[in-house]
């Protein structure tokens, strides 16, 4: 038994050794994937638990990055930055359950998207201290290079890198909670970073009524709101969550009138950046009346100030 | 005995992160060569060699939005023979795959997402050969 555990400590620790070897050398593409290999147990499970998975925590393991692509949508609309939306770090130290935690990451999640977008590094900073103490809290830290992020936004430099940076922290977060079995911390932050995406974006619209595409884009949320009301249902057993499903049942309601028309046309091909892209032959239109838009608007506005505030 | 599972339990969890770390390094540096588009998300890919017409393929749900230009690049890890195969479909319908009607593969396509709602990313290796590889989604920014 003590050989056993020997030989797999001496492995284990070669393994390491070896690894640590090759990042003095320029790591080639098949030493990267020697280790997916070694991965496979990793990716197997995580490869069952997607065809297992329900097509509604598919869709909300893809929707972090939303508020990065609202974000884009305000700048390329010429929305100005607004530090105003921005989520003040003074009340960090009052969350102190995981509950709290998972909800206002996914907000200052929301807000560093945004703050990245607009290329604002200095608040960035300030972000991302708040990022990093909810972040060690729930023991999901070792996702952030804070060191490169901090470098990063301090010179200015490179400020593409750091959007790559931020987004995928949060992707590679999310996957881990995902395959640990922690899949109710990853729909808080998810929630916290939607409402956040949305609260700025509302806003935005608040003095901007003429600015269609954002309107637009905030009726499409209808479908991603379904999905979450339906994942939170999941958890309802729990008071917390079951709160929480209220707010967003709350929301959900709020966009009823939203409706939405497709159009058929005709699809092709062109040519952009080197590649080749297909435009789609269908257009969606979705209409949101001004009375429902005033919904949204205050639904929003409230369960992100009860999320803040909680 | 007790130090021994300690030193070894240890030992393990540095191995982990340390081969977690290696396989980001893949989707890093795909990732940072998507040219004028901005990092999304990514999709890691693994599979045997397979017999079997068509091929095995996994499928993820994304929600897609109007208006935004999607890039789908694909990075093929050295030391395999499989190329990935992307493909998004809306429902049962096939929009777009970076594998063109004279067989030829490329390393990216492009989407314009005119109707917002769910679509599906497709994924296979060609012609059933091992392997492994990362797709980078992304959006591109038309000047």
């Amino acid at each position: 038994m003590n050989r056993v555990i020997i030989y797999s400590f001496v492995i284990a620790i070669v393994g390491y050794g070896c690894g640590g070897c090759n990042k003095d050398k320029t790591s080639s593409n098949t030493d990267i994937f020697k280790s997916i290999v070694e991965e496979s147990d990793a990716l197997d499970s995580m490869e069952y638990e997607t065809s297992e998975t329900s097509e509604t925590l598919q869709i909300l393991q893809n929707i972090s990055s939303s508020p990065v692509e609202m974000a884009a949508l305000l700048q390329a609309t010429g929305a100005p930055f607004n530090e105003n939306y921005i989520t003040s770090i003074d009340a960090v130290d009052r969350y102190n359950t995981d509950f709290k935690r998972a909800l206002n990451l996914g907000i200052f999640g929301a807000d560093l998207g945004y703050l990245n977008m607009y290329k604002k590094t200095g608040p960035v900073m300030t972000n991302m201290r708040a990022i990093r103490k909810l972040s060690e809290e729930l023991r999901v830290q070792q996702f952030f290079d804070f060191n490169t992020i901090r470098r990063l936004a301090t010179n200015n430099e490179n400020l593409d890198s750091l959007m790559y940076l931020s987004v995928s922290s949060f992707n590679n977060m999310d996957v881990h909670l995902q395959k640990t079995g922690r899949s109710e911390v990853s729909a808080l932050i998810i929630c916290g970073m939607w409402v956040e995406g949305m609260f700025i974006a509302t806003q935005v619209i608040k003095n901007a009524r003429q600015n269609t595409e954002v309107i637009e884009r905030i009726g499409e949320q209808k479908t991603i709101v379904e999905n979450l009301v339906e994942i939170l249902s999941h958890y309802k057993n729990n008071p917390q969550y079951e709160q929480l499903h209220k707010h967003f049942s709350r929301i959900l309601d709020s966009f009823d009138g939203v409706t939405k028309t497709i159009v058929q046309g005709e699809g092709k091909e062109v040519e952009i950046d080197g590649i080749l892209v297909y435009i789609q032959n269908e257009t969606s239109y979705v209409n949101v009346p001004e009375k429902t838009l005033d919904n949204i608007i205050k639904s929003i506005d409230e369960v992100r100030q009860e999320i803040i505030n909680i | 005995m007790k130090q021994i599972f300690l030193l070894l339990i240890i030992s393990l969890v540095l191995s982990a992160n340390h081969t977690m770390a290696q396989s980001d390094e893949l989707v890093n540096s795909c990732a940072l060569n998507i040219g004028n588009a901005t990092y999304l998300k990514d999709f890691k890919y693994k599979m045997p060699q397979s017999a079997v017409k068509p091929p095995p393929s996994t499928k993820n749900s994304i929600v897609l939005n109007k208006g935004t230009i999607y890039k789908f690049s694909t990075c093929n890890a050295d030391g395999y023979e499989g190329k990935l195969i992307i493909e998004i479909f809306d429902g049962a319908n096939k929009l777009v795959s970076n594998l063109k009607a004279d067989g030829a593969i490329d390393n990216a396509c492009g989407f314009s997402c005119m109707k917002a709602g769910i679509y599906q990313i497709n994924a296979y290796f060609h012609d059933g050969k091992e392997g492994a590889a990362v797709c980078v989604m992304s959006y591109i920014t038309v000047k």
